[in-house]
Parts: structure tokens; sequence; C-alpha cells
């Protein structure tokens, strides 16, 4: 039986050790998350915890299938999580369609020498509707059909804010000194 | 790929890339904090008083309804039942004033002799005619009428109620008792109302009564002469139904 398999089913039973080792592993990577969304460090461990209780409290309704599983799906929670939080502090602007869409163009290739802190950085600079919709579609994954069901916007507005966000992360890592990047 | 594509790429990269957690990052406090959430929940949804309160109070207030308004609803029901109570109580009172109406039948007359006192509920009861002028009826003549739904004429000792009598009853019946053995020859009866043999079946027993009253010199009081000629006929219309139907 795989180590985590055998955690998860601990957990299910009510194992503190391993509900504290489930926590230990994930919990980093998983703050990083929620603090692209919400940018405060107060909210984002708001929103963990409450991710979290609810991955504990479901969690005997979750079926193992490899570890990459249980991963997808606590990174699941804690953004609809984070989103239902944006929305309660009605931190998400109303987003009105562009016709902008798809018009940024890198001109160049972008540098490899990207620091991965800065892009987090810059990213966390992003305004709240750029930012959600760059999150969700780049980092996370998301096609433009599931950010607008998400966000209860259309899809064009979706990739209008995609476009945007990316043409103002590319100025943001100039100014920090990726010129390369910000080549618009 | 292209440059948009490889630009994504790049960062989605780079952000997967951070696993080390923030040095501003409370890990442990926060985990504190979920133990307790994560532990404390059971026990307050365990509570059975939290429950009661959550499903009479809270909810309704989830449901848009403010917390008054459950209240308000739930003492207009209370009311409602009590009013309802208080409107029954009078009635559940009068049910001794039917015992009254049979008891003030039984004042009427003269004690009851003990044959009558054991014999069951339903029976009637015929006076005899006596040739003493003075003495209209000497004695009674309890004929058993069980095969027949009768139910007139109920007597029981005030002991053997089941439901006890009114105040007035017992005292009555004391005064009786002592004034028993002076008055022997007080004539003694059991009125029985007519109006009360109206079905079929009764007007046959009330027939059979009459006929053999007759025979033994008893009379019935109160007896509608009418009835005579028509109880033969309403008594073979009878008899007639019951043997071409015999589950009637």
């Amino acid at each position: 039986m795989n180590q985590w398999q055998n955690m998860i089913e601990m957990c299910q039973q009510g194992n503190r050790f391993a509900q504290n080792r489930l926590y230990e592993t994930f919990a980093g990577r998983l703050f990083r998350l929620c603090m692209r969304y919400v940018r405060h460090q107060q909210e984002a461990e708001e929103v963990l915890m409450n991710g979290f209780l609810k991955f504990f409290r479901g969690l005997p309704a979750f079926e193992y299938r490899d570890d990459n599983s249980l991963e997808v799906w606590l990174k699941r929670i804690m953004v609809n999580e984070a989103l239902m939080h944006l929305r309660r502090q009605k931190a998400l602007p109303v987003f009105v369609a562009s016709d902008e869409a798809d018009d940024w163009v890198s001109a160049e290739t972008p540098p490899s020498d990207l620091d991965a802190e800065a892009i987090y950085a810059a990213i966390l600079e992003l305004p709240t509707g750029y930012r959600t919709v760059f999150n969700l579609y780049v980092v996370e994954g998301y096609n433009h059909e599931e950010i607008a069901k998400q966000l209860n916007i259309n899809v064009g507005t979706s990739k209008s804010q995609l476009s945007k966000a990316r043409a103002m992360l590319q100025q943001k890592l100039k100014n920090r000194g990726y010129e390369q990047a910000g080549s618009v | 790929m292209s440059k948009q594509d490889q630009f994504d790429e790049r960062v989605r990269q780079a952000v997967k890339s951070l696993d080390d957690t923030p040095i501003s990052f409370r890990q442990t406090e926060l985990w504190q904090q979920l133990q307790s959430e994560l532990h404390a929940a059971p026990t307050n949804e365990a509570s059975p008083a939290r429950v009661l309160i959550r499903k009479y109070f809270v909810m309704p207030t989830r449901t848009g309804l403010p917390v008054r308004a459950s209240i308000t609803a739930a003492a207009t029901v209370l009311l409602l039942i009590a009013a309802g109570l208080g409107w029954q109580w009078p009635r559940t009172e009068k049910v001794p004033l039917a015992q009254n109406k049979i008891k003030t039948t039984e004042t009427a007359t003269a004690k009851p002799s003990p044959k009558l006192r054991q014999s069951p509920p339903r029976r009637l009861i015929v006076a005899r005619k006596t040739s003493d002028k003075t003495q209209k009826f000497a004695d009674f003549q309890v004929i058993d009428n069980d095969a027949e739904p009768m139910t007139i004429a109920v007597e029981k000792p005030a002991s053997q109620t089941d439901n006890p009598p009114l105040a007035l009853a017992p005292t009555t019946a004391t005064v009786l008792t002592e004034t028993q053995p002076e008055k022997k020859t007080k004539p003694k009866f059991k009125v029985v109302h007519a109006n009360e043999l109206d079905s079929y079946q009764r007007t046959e027993v009330a027939a059979t009564l009459e006929k053999e009253a007759d025979n033994n010199g008893f009379i019935i009081i109160n007896w509608r002469k009418k009835t005579e000629q028509p109880s033969e006929n309403t008594l073979l219309t009878w008899l007639k139904n019951k043997s071409s139907n015999p589950i009637q």
C-alpha cells in the first residue's frame, strides 16, 4: 500500500498524527496558493484554515487514486475557498467584456532566467480581477469556459482579463529588470 | 508553442517551484487552531439542546424568518392548543349529567330489588298489575334483553359504577334505603318510555314483552296503542325480510 494511501486512511479514521503529517506536507505550498488569490497574509491563513477544515471533514468521502489526485483535490478546495472569500469580501471587480482579448503578443522569447520569487511578487501586485483570471488560467490550468463559470462572467471577458493580466505582468517584470520579459 | 504559451509555461514552472514555506506563515499556530476546530465540532453537534435550539430558532433565521417570528409562531400554536383544551373541558364534564338523568329516575322509584341490582345493564323492566287499587304495581319483572341492542333503564349501584355519580345521587340512595322497610307496599315500577323502541328489533321485543305482560297480568306503562297493530305488520315485514335475507 502506498504511503500516502495509508496516511489518508489514517486521516479518515481521525488519526491526529496522520492529519498533522498531511498538513505539514501541503500547508506551505497551499499557503502560497492562497496568497496569490487574496494577497494578505491574514486572509490567506483564514482561507487555508477553512480549506483544510473542509478537506478533513470531506476526507471520508475521498477515494484515493494516486498521490497527484490528493494534491489536485486539495488545491481545488483552496482555490474554491479563496474565490468564495473574494466574493464575500466583494473584492472581485465587475468584469466588463472587452474586445482586447488575446491582443497581447510577445515579440520576443521570454527569458529563461525568470526568478520564481520575482514572478510570484509580480503576480501579487496585479489587480484582483487580472490576478484571479491569470492564476486560474496560467497556474491552475483552468480553461476559459471553466473560469467564466467560476467567476460568473462570459468567456470573452475571461480572455480579455487574461490578456491584460499578461501585459501588466510583463510590464512589472520589466520594471524589475527583466527587459526581455517586458517586451510587449 | 506560441510565445504566450511559453511565457505561461515559464510562469507556471516558476510558481510551482516555490515549495518552501514563507517565513511569515504561522504554520504551527494555524495547526493548533485547526485541531481545536476539527475536534470541537463533533461535541457541539452532539449536544441535544443545541440541536433543538438550532432546529427551532436558528434554522428559521437561515431560511429568512427572524427569531421573533418563530417564537411568536410557537406561542400561537401553544395558545391554540390551550384554547382547544379549554373548549373541550365542559364537554367532558357533561358526561355525568346523563347518569344524573338515570339517577333521577331511580329517585322517583323505590329502591330496586337485589335481583335488579345484579342484573346486567341491558334489561327492560315492566311493572305488574295488581288487584289492589291503592297499590298499582307490586313488583318488577325483569326480562333479559341482551339479545337485542337496547340501552334503556341502566341500573347500577353507586359502588359498581365506573364513573362517579353526581353528588346528589348517593344521598338520595341512602334515604331510600332507610325508608325501604316502612313502605313495603309502595308500588315499585320502572319507567321505560316506548319511544326508545323505534327499530324493528326493538319493536319485536316490545311486542313479545307486551304479549307476555298480558298473559302474566302485567301492564306496560306509557305504551303506545298504535304500535299494537302496526307492530305485527312491521314484525311480519321484518321477519319476511329476515327469512329472505338471512345475513340481515
